[in-house]
């Protein structure tokens, strides 16, 4: 009936042009307004309409911009078009976006600074422990060296022992070594603590020749103490006593600074064990020239660290410290020494044990190694203390990284999305 | 600026009462989209655009105002009518009360505004 009407091609065109005007809005919106117009032009156009009267009727319909446009207006929900509170809502949201991003970037890369930071920290305090380890491996392969040197011809009995330290040492080093790997001041850290980990390392390679000269030279005991303790031993511990000074963490600091001190007391203690174990095993048994000194400023540098270790710690840790330090091998090395030391002072030319059969080089050893094992365990404690703290700290560093980026994230994904569906 | 005589000023004019006008009409009888072009357009000078009648028909029912059904007219195609609902009676009857006040507030308005004016000339 009205089909033929509806196909006038001018009606054609005209339903092209609404179609096209109508883009901006939803689909269903549009769909019902062309079916409204399409009904309006069956009704309203006879079946054989001319040209004539087929442009008269779209015209007073109006144009299909104007339509569409009164259709936008109407609805509210063009996409094109904006309320005055929508773009606001989008501008603030743009605004808290920028802000969350900013905030979000400033607080990652203090996360960033921290992470490193006590990344750095934690890789020293597993180098300090790695350091630790081999000063005592230092302080055993020095004092049976003594030994050993005090008597060449018939200290067979301590090339066993003797071989044993010195792998012991020389495991020590490889991992101080691989631990050392990256310790530059180009990575950020502290140039005294790199420079004294360099001494450190340069004195390593005069390990080689300190042990040739105590196996096949004339080397003396004391000058092997010497030796070993001013170019070796010196350099680790001047290391560990330092390390401690860049860490960025109150607790981390204090635990390094005790365990200097309690470094320092076991190193004294342990050339104490050197020069009367040398002296023991020694042909004549009795103190070389200017042993007696190098035993008595052992003795007094050890009381002064000692001290250094009561100041810097707590009741608790100096309790913990006496109750290990302690035995009938502490208390038997205490009386040996003693001993020794009033011997060595009012007989200077008669053997030690003139007057005591059992103050011998083998049992001064064992009770005063007591002794040291004693010190040794607390200081294997405080590494533990520092190693977990700096573990600790590290990856609380890393979990706010994490914490922060996530959240920073999600919230501009928030924002974002919101932002969207406001435009939309 | 707005051109208070030229079609500016009766356009929207007409925007803000061709809503009631369409309730007023619906309210006699529900009526088919050309029906009530038509009527609307015999009053002269409400409707500017036949078009315009769709997307404000859409409007009030989307406020609520007008429904819409599909009715089979005496063999002919399918049609969809357009009646009043209740909340367009009560709509209606606060516009026409409005209007009432509103048109005699600018009719003397505008009638003052004119003697005044003649006055003013004359001095």
């Amino acid at each position: 009936m009205s089909g033929s009407a509806g196909d006038h091609w001018l009606v054609r065109d005209y339903l092209c042009e609404l179609d096209a005007a109508m883009r901006g809005l939803p689909a269903a919106q549009a769909h019902e307004l062309r079916e409204q117009i399409t009904a309006h032009l069956a009704d309203a156009l006879p079946p054989d309409a001319g040209d004539h009267q087929v442009a008269a009727i779209l015209s007073r319909l109006g144009s299909p911009a104007d339509l569409a446009a009164e259709a936008g207006a109407a609805s509210g929900s063009s996409g094109v078009r904006f309320t005055p509170s929508r773009w606001r809502l989008v501008a603030v949201l743009a605004v808290i976006a920028v802000i969350a991003a900013v905030l979000g970037a400033l607080q990652i890369s203090r996360d960033v600074g921290n992470d490193v930071t006590f990344g750095r920290d934690q890789h020293l305090a597993q180098l300090n422990a790695a350091v630790v380890k081999l000063s005592q491996a230092l302080e055993d392969e020095r004092d049976l060296s003594a030994g050993y040197a005090a008597d060449r011809a018939a200290s067979a009995s301590l090339v066993g022992p003797l071989r044993q330290a010195r792998d012991t040492t020389s495991v020590a080093v490889r991992t101080v070594l691989t631990e050392a790997a990256g310790v530059t001041s180009g990575a950020g850290y502290q140039p005294a603590t790199v420079t004294d980990l360099n001494a450190l390392i340069v004195s390593l390679n005069e390990l080689r020749s300190i042990r040739q000269n105590v196996t096949s030279s004339l080397f003396p005991a004391s000058q092997v103490i010497r030796v070993y303790t001013g170019d070796v031993l010196a350099a680790a511990n001047t290391f560990s006593a330092a390390v401690g000074a860049g860490a960025n963490d109150a607790d981390l600091q204090g635990n390094v600074a005790t365990l200097a001190a309690l470094l320092g007391v076991e190193n004294e203690m342990s050339v104490q064990r050197a020069v009367l174990f040398a002296a023991l095993s020694s042909p004549a048994q009795r103190f070389g020239p200017g042993d007696l000194n190098m035993l008595n400023q052992a003795y007094e540098s050890q009381t002064a660290d000692l001290a250094d270790f009561d100041a810097s710690t707590n009741q608790a840790e100096r309790e913990y410290f006496s109750n290990t330090v302690s035995g009938s091998g502490v208390d038997a090395a205490s009386a040996q020494e003693t001993l020794a030391v009033e011997m060595g002072t009012a007989s200077p030319g008669l053997p030690l044990t003139v007057h005591a059969s059992d103050l011998t080089a083998k049992t001064w050893y064992a009770n005063q190694t007591a002794t040291i094992g004693g010190v040794r365990q607390v200081a294997d404690g405080l590494v533990a203390n520092i190693t977990d703290r700096a573990g600790t700290l590290r990856s609380h560093a890393t979990r706010d990284l994490l914490l922060t980026s996530i959240v920073t994230l999600l919230l501009l994904v928030l924002l974002i999305s919101t932002a969207k569906s406001a435009v939309v | 600026m707005w051109d208070m005589t030229g079609e500016g000023g009766l356009t929207e004019l007409r925007r803000g009462v061709l809503g009631p006008c369409v309730l007023a009409l619906l309210e006699l009888r529900p009526r088919f989209g050309l029906e009530l072009v038509r009527d609307l357009a015999a009053a002269d000078g409400l409707l500017t655009s036949d078009g315009t009648v769709y997307p404000l028909l859409n409007r009030l029912r989307d406020a609520g105002l007008v429904t819409s059904e599909w009715r089979d007219d005496e063999g002919v195609r399918a049609r969809r009518y357009y009646s009043i609902t209740e909340a367009g009676r009560q709509s209606l009857t606060a516009f026409r009360a409005d209007w009432a006040r509103f048109s005699a507030t600018v009719g003397g308005v505008l009638n003052h505004a004119t003697v005044h004016s003649g006055t003013g000339g004359h001095q």
